[in-house]
Parts: structure tokens; sequence; C-alpha cells
């Protein structure tokens, strides 16, 4: 089972900061990388692709050089990335770029500065369920972490696994009444 | 118009080229030939028998306008008639014709005294006088016609005027609401953004100070984690990429520690850094693996106060450009102004 990353993009060095400590609580099993600009961010993903998937990217839309909803647009395009769930979070978007994100970049969610860490929390929360939803069979070391009432109605889904003990239980013999 | 039919014309005009007194002669002109200028003396009247004459008068341009035609019958020089003065108009033949000229002052002398003249030349001359007299009055009308018409376009030329003053003030107004409009979201993000910076800021710090009241810190550790603060208060941001490449060299070293804790170790000074790691790795007992949490709790607490001096020095820098693009000419309050 190979890494999901978290990608957060931001300019401002305070605001990166406050948005990767309160994403904390995801690192024990989704790692967080950090970038400040849309082309360090391409860096990052070619990395991130060497060692796991990308799972989820937090985009300010006003970055120096390229901005946050074209760099989405990019990601969309590309196949290794096109299912990274996509988050915009930013203090100015106008309506025609946030069209565009939702048209061209498949956003999945649109969060205001400042923001409430509990919110945060929530998005990133489910939009790294659906991730795992479509992409993992093995949901449950995700359980505790994110949505486990979804994770579990999937999991009550899933066909149970053929295992040495099942095969032994079916040719117990049978019971005596 | 008077018009005078060919036949009594030719038989005037032959009666009056049979009379020697009279001096009269014939003038054949072409087309386009100049045969008055105004301003110059003319000293001849003459009566078209054949062919057009255009009649312009020059205004104070040199610009000309055309003012009438003379057709077979009219006199050529009628105005002069009486006063002798330079031409008051230029007349250029529109068509080739001949025309029968004779001296003005022998055609005023015969007018008076020649009886037989005056029967032949009078009714002419009324008839030239009356055509000419109408053709004023139809001027006249034609004026107060197009007095009218101008009239009419200048006020609607006004309203016209007025509408596009409208409409260009209220695009006036359009565009400076929509760069207004711009202006405020430009604020808003400029502004967001350190706000997002303070109010993060503030919580983390109130659930790092929680974490004191609970387990206080020894009176011996003090000193540590005071250099602790002091270390995240003086640290400058790292870049994203040198952060990445400490973290991945911390990673392999200390694999088992948690990457939120690993990111905050990455933050400090190398140097500090390598004291504290060899303070705890030299003898790792559980109080000094505490103590090592605490210092980076502190060491966090240090980096958000610093935070919130860069937000709010931020906020108040954007406040100072707002006062200062305020319109010329408002005074500012406290400094005479209404408060």
């Amino acid at each position: 089972m190979s890494k999901i990353y978290i990608l957060c993009i931001e300019d401002e060095p305070e605001v990166l900061e406050a948005v990767v400590r309160d994403l904390a609580p995801f690192e024990v099993a989704f790692p967080i990388e950090s970038a400040s600009t849309a082309a360090e961010a391409r860096r990052v993903v070619e990395s991130i692709l060497q060692q796991g998937r990308l799972g989820l990217v937090l985009c300010d839309h006003i970055l120096p050089g390229e901005d946050g909803v074209s760099f989405l647009v990019s990601l969309h395009r590309d196949p290794r990335t096109t299912s990274a769930r996509k988050v915009l979070l930013t203090a100015q978007a106008g309506l025609a770029d946030t069209i565009q994100a939702v048209n061209q970049a498949d956003l999945n969610h649109y969060i205001a500065k400042p923001w409430k860490p509990a919110e945060l929390h929530a998005v990133v929360r489910q939009q790294l369920t659906e991730f795992v939803l479509q992409h993992e069979s093995n949901l449950y070391p995700y359980l505790s972490l994110l949505d486990g009432e979804r994770l579990g109605e999937k999991i009550r889904q899933q066909p149970l696994p053929r295992t040495n003990s099942c095969a032994r239980q079916r040719s117990f013999p049978p019971p005596p009444w | 118009m008077v018009t005078i039919p060919i036949r009594p014309l030719e038989k005037i005009r032959n009666a009056l080229a049979s009379m020697p007194e009279t001096e009269s002669v014939d003038v054949p002109f072409a087309a386009g030939e100049v045969l008055m200028r105004e301003g110059e003396r003319h000293d001849h009247i003459s009566l078209v028998i054949q062919g057009e004459i255009d009649l312009f008068k020059h205004n104070a341009e040199g610009e000309a306008f055309a003012v009438g035609t003379l057709r077979p019958g009219q006199f050529l020089g009628l105005l002069l008639l009486s006063s002798g003065d330079t031409s008051f108009l230029t007349a250029r033949a529109r068509t080739a014709g001949r025309m029968l000229s004779m001296p003005r002052n022998t055609f005023l002398l015969l007018l008076y005294n020649l009886p037989g003249f005056n029967q032949m030349v009078g009714p002419l001359l009324l008839g030239n006088l009356v055509s000419r007299y109408r053709r004023v009055v139809e001027l006249h009308v034609e004026v107060a016609q197009l007095s009218q018409e101008l009239a009419a376009e200048k006020r609607q030329l006004q309203a016209t005027i007025q509408q596009l003053e409208a409409t260009r003030n209220r695009l006036i107004q359009q565009e400076k609401m929509a760069t207004l409009g711009q202006l405020v979201a430009g604020i808003a993000h400029e502004i967001n953004n350190p706000i997002a910076s303070l109010s993060r800021a503030a919580d983390s710090i109130e659930t790092g100070l929680q974490k004191w009241f609970v387990t206080p810190p020894r009176a011996a550790d003090l000193a540590l984690l005071r250099q602790a603060f002091l270390e995240g208060l003086n640290r400058q941001p790292l870049q994203t990429e040198v952060q990445r490449e400490r973290l991945a060299q911390l990673e392999p070293r200390f694999p088992d520690l948690p990457r939120p804790l690993l990111r905050s170790l990455a933050q400090v000074e190398p140097a500090v850094f390598e004291e504290l790691a060899y303070y705890v790795i030299s003898n790792p007992t559980v109080e000094r693996k505490d103590l090592l949490r605490r210092w980076v709790e502190v060491f966090e607490v240090g980096t958000l106060v610093r935070t919130i001096r860069v937000a709010s020095g931020r906020i108040g820098s954007i406040v100072r450009s707002l006062k200062g693009v305020q319109p010329a000419g408002q005074v500012p309050r406290g400094r005479g102004g209404s408060a």
C-alpha cells in the first residue's frame, strides 16, 4: 500500500505553517508536503509520485507566478494526479477563476480565509474519505481517522477475505443436532 | 420666374441691334467663361439672348456661393444700372450662348429719353425685377424654414448631448464601482491572510498554554524552556524547499518521532538542534524525552508570537497605505475636520 500524500501550496509562510499545523492530526496516515509556488509544487508532486500517490491538494489561488487555479487545472489534466481531491483555500478568487476551477479542475471544495479549524478538518476528512473509498481496498487503517461510518459501510459491502481459518471453519463437521 | 418667349426676345434683339444709337453689340460666350467679376468695374448692361449664366457671391473668406441663374430675357449688370458701383456679383457662363451688350450710360440715356426704347425694354426690366424680387422672397422663406429646421436640430442635438452626458456619468459611476469592487477584493485578500495567521496563532497558543496548566514545567527546566521561546521568537521562517530538505535528513535519524514534531524540529537552528539532540540521545530518560517535547512546544509558542507580530505589522501597513490614498482635499480626522 503506497502512501497517500497531502500537498499544501501557499506563498505566505505564516499561513502555510498554520495550515500544516491544523492538518497535523491527519499526518499519522497522510504525510503532508508543502510548497510556496506552483513551480515548486510541481517538483514536489514528481517527488511524491516516486514514493506514493497524491490524495489531496490544498491550494491558495493568488500565488507568485502561476496562480492556484491554473495549477489545479494542470494537475487534473495529468492522468497521474487527476484523481487527487482538490480544495481551494484562498482569500480571494473571482467568480471567473472559481468557475474555471470547478469546470476544468474538477474542484471539490472551496474554503475562504480566514478558515475555522473545525471546517478545515471536516473538509479534509470528507475529501480523504472520498479518495480512500475510491482508490483503497484496505480501509481499516483509516477507520478512526476518517469518516468511520462511510468506510464501515463500504467494508460491510466487501466480500469476506478467503483466509485459511474460513476454510477450516467450513470443514468443521456439522453439529450433532 | 418671368420668362420671355424666344420669338419676341429675338424681335427685341433685332430691333435694338438695328438702332445705331444703342451702340449694342452681340457678345457670344463660351461655357465657363467669366463675364463679370465681383468687385471690378462693369460698364455694360447685357440682355441674355441664348444660354445660361450663373451668378455667385463671395463671402469674407473668399468662398463662392451660387445665388441665381440668368436665362434668356434677363439682364446681366442690372444691379449696377443706377449706381455704377463695382460689380456686386460674379457671372460665369454655365453654357455657351450669346447676349446683346450696350454701354450702361447709353442704356440709361435711351431709357429716359427714347419712348420706343422704353416700350421695348421697360417690360423686360420690370419682368427681371419682379423675377428677382420673387427669388428674394423665396430665399427668405427657405432661410426661415432652414432656420426652423436648424433650431429643431439644435434642440435635438442638445438633448442628445444631455443623454450622452448622462450615459457618460453613469458609465463613470459604474467604472468607479467596479474599480472600488476590485480594490475591496484586493484589500480583502491582503487582510484575510494576516487575519488567518493571527486567528490560527491565537488558537494554537491557547492550546499550548492549556497543557502547561495541566502539567506545569519543573522550575529547573525553565531556563531551557525560556531559551526555546526566544529561539522561536527570533526564528525566520524557512523556505519550503530548505524545510523539506531538513525534514528528509531528520526522518531517518529519528524514525520513531512523529512527522509534525520532526517538522517543528526542522525549523530549529541546526546548532541548537544538535545540542538538544545530544542532550536527549546521550541519556534518553523519560524526563529528557518529555523535556524535548516541551522544548518544541515552547519553541512553537515563540514562533506563534512572532507570527502575531508579523501579521499585525502587515495589517498596520495596509491601513497606513489606505490612509495614503484618501481623496485629495479631504481633511483627515483629528486635524481640523469634524469628528
